[in-house]
């Protein structure tokens, strides 16, 4: 078991290390050149050629690829070409951000799509069942940005109850959880509706019953819990959804997160701190695949290692 | 017997119905900016923020009202809607060719190949697919060339995934080892026997990947790196609107419902699709 966590550990650096490369060539086959970018247009070219020696730019993109390798082991990822700051220093300012949405997100996504994917299966093929099936479908159609600007439209705009934009208070946190977890929810109530069902189906549950178990009973104390084994399988297939409309959410609603930063960013064609945030959402999802691997062993006592 | 055949005719039919929808909507696309269409440089300002419903200076009415700048809203979701679809077939197909090749040489030949390609899946898993999209397309130039290849990359590592699992199950059937044992050349074991058996599981993907690809297209062009304006994209028409809640709301809201709309047939479809092809459900 211990094994099985140090392999996956180090499975997960490579997969790190060859996700920097890919990262570092991938803005490097970019057109566009940062250091006219920077110096703005009618620039001297001797400013804009010393830009680029300052940068590294005029090396070969081998050599440049071995002194970020360098720097990265160092723990330098390179200041911003823009605020001329170390480039990992919004990205960790804003990290807490992105991390207390998408975790509160989760949390009420699989909150409310739990009980109801085990509603569902209780009452299977009757009209609430039918409501309940025919509702994540329409939720899993719903695009992210679209939720996120209704529910401003509804709630900051007609109902003024609650902030449109920004972090500050409980009240500012409500609106992008909701969105992140709508987008999760639909899929999570399917899958616990269907693993549900399927637990339903199998001889302990007869047994149960016949012992004389109430429904409810059998409910709570077996099937509930056998669920909850592909719950996390599939939350753990779904965080990178979750990331995603993390992003998207945090630039509709202009929280203070990695993925606002990533889109703003991405347009001031910044590449070291686009280069850290997609290091960072790499290393967040790869440590997220690992703790749900090992939750896993660890709900489910058929798998040993 | 009779009991399988009536299945079979409730799969099929469920399977048509569920298909029309979907093709309302590639209908739409295909046909409809023929009829309404959408001329970007007819800027009115006397048609500013009309509602929907409302009636336009020269008397028509805007069924979907207009835009900020006096266009109607109609056409734009309509033109949305072709490029929309063009995308999300584009990108599906695109992705599943690549994943159908990267599969079959990873899952039959595995080796060093398998080893590469199964990497090059991982690396590209680590990533939320939509950051993958979003860096790809802002590297690029702009163009729709380039939302089709940014969003077919950041899919067709699942697709390869599915076929290299389906590849291995079938690599071991008694009928490859025969072929093989005949001397059968590989690329035509894997043409004619593995493949066949490949191409269900991978429809069934690829049809639940249409809905992700508009979706995918939509936040691209909501974030400002889809297809640029004027062409008229769901997403950038939503994002356009966010300026004018108070006084269009329109704007906002009703591409939104159409694309809401438009995911829903092709879930639907895609559904029905995969209970068509599995042999084990009602």
């Amino acid at each position: 078991m211990f094994a099985y966590i140090i392999r996956r550990i180090l499975a997960m650096f490579l997969v790190l290390f060859v996700a920097l490369t890919f990262i570092f060539f991938l803005l490097r086959v970019v057109p566009g050149d940062p250091a006219e970018m920077q110096a703005g247009l009618g620039a001297p070219k001797e400013y804009v050629d010393a830009l680029r020696e300052k940068w590294g730019l005029d090396k070969p993109v081998i050599a440049q690829y071995g002194l970020y390798l360098r720097q990265v082991f160092r723990g330098d990822f390179g200041n911003s070409t823009y605020t001329n700051l170390p480039a990992i220093e919004p990205v960790l300012e804003r990290l807490p951000h992105t991390l207390l949405l998408a975790f509160a997100g989760l949390g009420l996504a699989v909150a409310i799509s739990y009980p109801l994917g085990i509603l569902a299966a209780m009452y299977a093929n009757t009209l609430l069942d039918r409501a309940i099936v025919a509702f994540s479908l329409l939720g899993r159609s719903m695009p992210g940005f679209w939720t996120g600007i209704m529910a401003i439209l509804l709630f900051s705009r007609r109902w003024r109850l609650l902030p449109s934009y920004g972090s500050g208070g409980l009240k500012h946190l409500v609106l992008p959880t909701c969105v992140v977890a709508s987008v999760l929810l639909a899929v999570l109530v399917r899958i616990t509706r269907s693993d549900a069902l399927d637990e339903l189906g199998k001889d302990y549950v007869r047994t149960a019953y016949s012992k004389g178990l109430s429904q409810t009973g059998v409910m709570i104390h077996h099937v509930a819990r056998n669920s909850l084994i592909s719950v996390i399988t599939v939350v753990g297939l779904q965080l990178g959804r979750l990331m995603g409309g993390a992003v998207i959410t945090e630039t509709v609603f202009s929280w203070p997160g990695i993925g606002s930063l990533l889109v703003q960013t991405l347009g001031q064609r910044d590449y070291a701190v686009v280069q850290c945030v997609l290091l960072v959402f790499a290393g967040l999802f790869a440590v997220c695949n690992l703790v749900t691997d090992v939750l896993y062993t660890f709900v489910n006592p058929r798998i040993r290692f | 017997m009779r009991r399988h055949t009536r299945s079979r005719v409730r799969k099929r039919t469920r399977f048509l119905l569920s298909s029309i929808p979907l093709l309302l909507f590639v209908v739409l696309g295909a046909v409809g900016p023929m009829i309404g269409a959408y001329h970007p440089e007819d800027v009115s300002v006397h048609d500013r923020l009309v509602p929907p419903l409302g009636r336009m200076a020269d008397g028509s009415v805007a069924w979907f009202g207009t835009d900020s700048l006096g266009r109607p809203l109609l056409p734009q979701v309509i033109e949305g809607a072709r490029l929309s679809l063009t995308v999300a077939i584009s990108t599906v197909c695109l992705a599943s060719l690549v994943g159908l090749v990267a599969g079959l040489v990873a899952g039959y030949f595995g080796g060093v190949a398998d080893m590469i390609i199964m990497r090059l899946v991982d690396v590209q898993l680590a990533f939320p697919a939509l950051v993958i999209a979003m860096s790809i397309a802002a590297v690029l130039r702009p163009s729709i060339i380039t939302v089709i290849a940014a969003i077919s990359i950041s899919m067709w590592a699942s697709f390869s995934r599915v076929v290299r699992a389906n590849v291995l199950r079938i690599r071991e059937e008694v009928f490859v080892e025969a072929a093989r044992a005949t001397g059968c050349p590989n690329l035509r074991i894997l043409r004619a026997h593995v493949t066949p058996f490949v191409i269900s599981p991978l429809l069934v993907v690829a049809s639940t990947a249409l809905g992700v690809a508009i979706m995918s297209e939509a936040s691209l062009s909501f974030l400002g790196l889809g297809v640029p304006r004027p062409a008229a994209s769901w997403g950038s028409i939503v994002s356009g609107g966010r300026s004018y809640l108070v006084n269009g709301w329109w704007i906002s809201t009703i591409p939104g419902i159409v694309m809401m709309a438009c995911v829903f047939s092709a879930a639907i479809f895609g559904d029905s699709l995969r209970d068509l092809l599995d042999p084990t459900s009602k």
